[in-house]
């Protein structure tokens, strides 16, 4: 009895021994993202000091207070919540228009069109960056929220993952709805698209997480301050004598609370997102 | 019964957002781009005469270009393994659940959420040669962004960081699914940590390590992001990358000769990569 209950006990001490481990390994891994937020909160004269160090000695708001006071970070936020907000949503209307098309018709070319939808995922963004940058310079269309979404409206992967998820749905609701008078497209907007709400979360989740953290487009198509989004302007702060970094980390902090928060809030739902086609309502 | 003409043309009304999308953004640039890369253009972009290969031969006796080459490859190879070994190992740690395991697990991914331009921020801070907490550990006096020996792997390394969270997630569901009959097993014959792992539990999970592998490759091909905005917008060459180069021909120096063919040897590059990689795929991969 006594060594079945030290035997217990040593297990208990084992788990919690590993527990602790595995959770010291995460700090490691996040000691970066904790550098940054020490610093932020760490005197200017400190953050100069050499030997560096790790730990403010006295917490302060002030790398805080001069990205406010010497940064219009406000607006950079303003448009990446639009950038990110804006082409999300036009995504998750285009995918699943599409999606729509392709799981609930049969037509002349179905199989051509859905193969010419994925075969962009062959082409990376990168590649054909020169010339979409072409495109919106000669429609007029930089330093618009237009121009900056524009390449963003469509993503073959959130088309296919809602056909996988439209071809589950039961035809036979379809056909209910049909008898009832219920149009296609009405029952796109009144059955479908409520229906799939889980699904539509997490595209929207996963593509805002995305288009919130995209560096090169962005850049490429603003040049005035005031249309910079927020990624850009982290890597564009720059103050004269040198005392730069807690106000960078700072912003940084600023920079990555949303998508963290996100992530934190909605772990499941991307996860599951990303696991790709295989995604249940 | 027959379809009246609104029935027949119902569905591509339902495609035509996405695919005027698809068709505007991805195919019609694309094409241009490999039509114009035969081509002499202007600074405005603007379309003078056919050349051929011209353009080919000429960016492949730039020294700039070549070393953007070599320079992708060693970030591919160092980040794309490395990142992924560790996320394996990561897996194997949150494999068994316990009470903090949602704890440690968001913990490991949580650099998924992390954006390239913050993250260049963070590590220039560690990377600064005197700032720097990288130096005050190590006891080193290293200029880890520009001195040309360590600016490649400096930069990989952050990119190795980065991608820890996807690799993770995604070989966590695959550790998880690993039947557990089959490791018990291996735990009455006396198999240790090291055998379960490379018998068991690699062969099968080794699906999803090819799709990491593949969707790595594929991303890290393309990797500029970090290069343009650690090393000078990329045109200090020592660090560049075949879309760094690319970026800094067509945008900064309005080269579009240079910056169209480039694009389309890292798009052919990346392909012929991925290509081999899926004939290791029968060799290597096990699907049940």
């Amino acid at each position: 009895m006594a060594g079945n209950l030290t035997v217990k006990l040593q297990k208990r001490m084992k788990s919690i021994a590993f527990q602790a481990f595995a959770i010291f390994i995460g700090i490691v891994i996040l000691l970066p993202i904790i550098y940054c937020l020490l610093i932020s909160f760490m005197k200017p004269e400190q953050i100069q000091t050499i030997p560096p160090t790790f730990i403010p000695k006295v917490w302060t708001f002030e790398n805080y207070q001069t990205v406010f006071d010497t940064t219009t970070i406000g607006r950079f936020m303003l448009n990446s919540l639009i950038l990110a907000g804006g082409s999300s949503s036009i995504r998750i209307i285009t995918a699943s228009l599409a999606a729509f098309a392709f799981s609930f018709f049969r037509f002349r070319g179905r199989n051509v069109l859905f193969m010419l939808c994925l075969g962009t995922i062959m082409i990376p963004s990168d590649v054909v960056l020169v010339t979409n940058y072409q495109t919106i310079s000669r429609a007029g269309l930089i330093n618009t929220y237009l121009g900056m979404m524009s390449v963003f409206c469509v993503a073959a992967m959130n088309i296919f993952m809602m056909r996988q998820h439209f071809l589950t749905f039961s035809k036979s609701l379809q056909e209910a709805a049909y008898v009832d008078g219920c149009g296609n497209f009405r029952f796109y907007v009144r059955i479908l698209m409520p229906t799939s709400l889980p699904v539509l979360t997490t595209v929207f989740i996963s593509s805002f997480i995305s288009t919130w953290n995209t560096y090169l487009w962005p850049m490429l198509v603003t040049n005035k301050s005031l249309m910079r989004t927020v990624q850009l302007g982290v890597t564009m702060l720059n103050y004269e004598d040198g005392n730069v970094y807690g106000p960078v980390m700072a912003a940084s902090t600023l920079v990555l609370l949303p998508t963290v928060a996100v992530f934190l809030l909605f772990r499941k739902k991307i996860v599951s997102g990303m696991m790709g086609g295989s995604v249940k309502g | 019964m027959r379809k009246t003409f609104f029935q027949k043309i119902e569905p591509f009304l339902y495609l035509l957002p996405a695919l005027f999308f698809i068709v505007l953004f991805t195919y019609y640039p694309f094409i241009n781009t490999v039509i114009k890369s035969f081509f002499l253009t202007n600074s405005m972009g603007v379309v003078r005469e056919f050349v051929g290969f011209e353009n080919y031969l000429r960016i492949f006796r730039d020294k700039e270009f070549l070393s953007a080459i070599k320079n992708t490859f060693i970030y591919v190879f160092t980040s794309v393994p490395i990142s992924i070994f560790i996320a394996l190992l990561l897996a194997l740690i949150a494999n068994n659940k316990t009470r903090t395991s949602s704890v440690y697990e968001t913990m490991f991914a949580l650099t998924m959420a992390m954006s390239t331009s913050v993250c260049a921020m963070i590590f220039q801070l560690i990377y600064n040669p005197s700032l720097g907490i990288l130096n005050a550990f190590l006891g080193t006096k290293i200029s880890w962004l520009t001195d040309s020996r360590y600016t490649l792997y400096s930069i990989s390394f952050i990119s190795i960081w980065m991608n820890i969270g996807f690799n993770f997630l995604f070989l966590l569901a695959a550790v998880r699914a690993v039947p557990g009959d089959l490791l018990e097993s291996a735990n009455i014959e006396g198999a240790n940590f090291y055998r379960k792992t490379t018998n068991i539990i690699l062969p099968i999970i080794s699906p999803t390590v090819f799709f990491l592998v593949v969707n790595s490759l594929a991303r890290s091909m393309m990797m500029s992001g970090l290069v343009i905005i650690l090393s000078d917008g990329g045109r200090s060459g020592t660090a560049s990358t075949m879309i760094s180069y690319m970026y800094s021909q067509a945008v900064l120096a309005q080269n579009y000769n240079n910056g169209y063919t480039a694009a389309i040897i890292a798009f052919l590059i990346t392909f012929v990569l991925l290509l081999i990689s899926f004939s290791f795929e029968k060799k290597t991969v096990h699907y049940n």
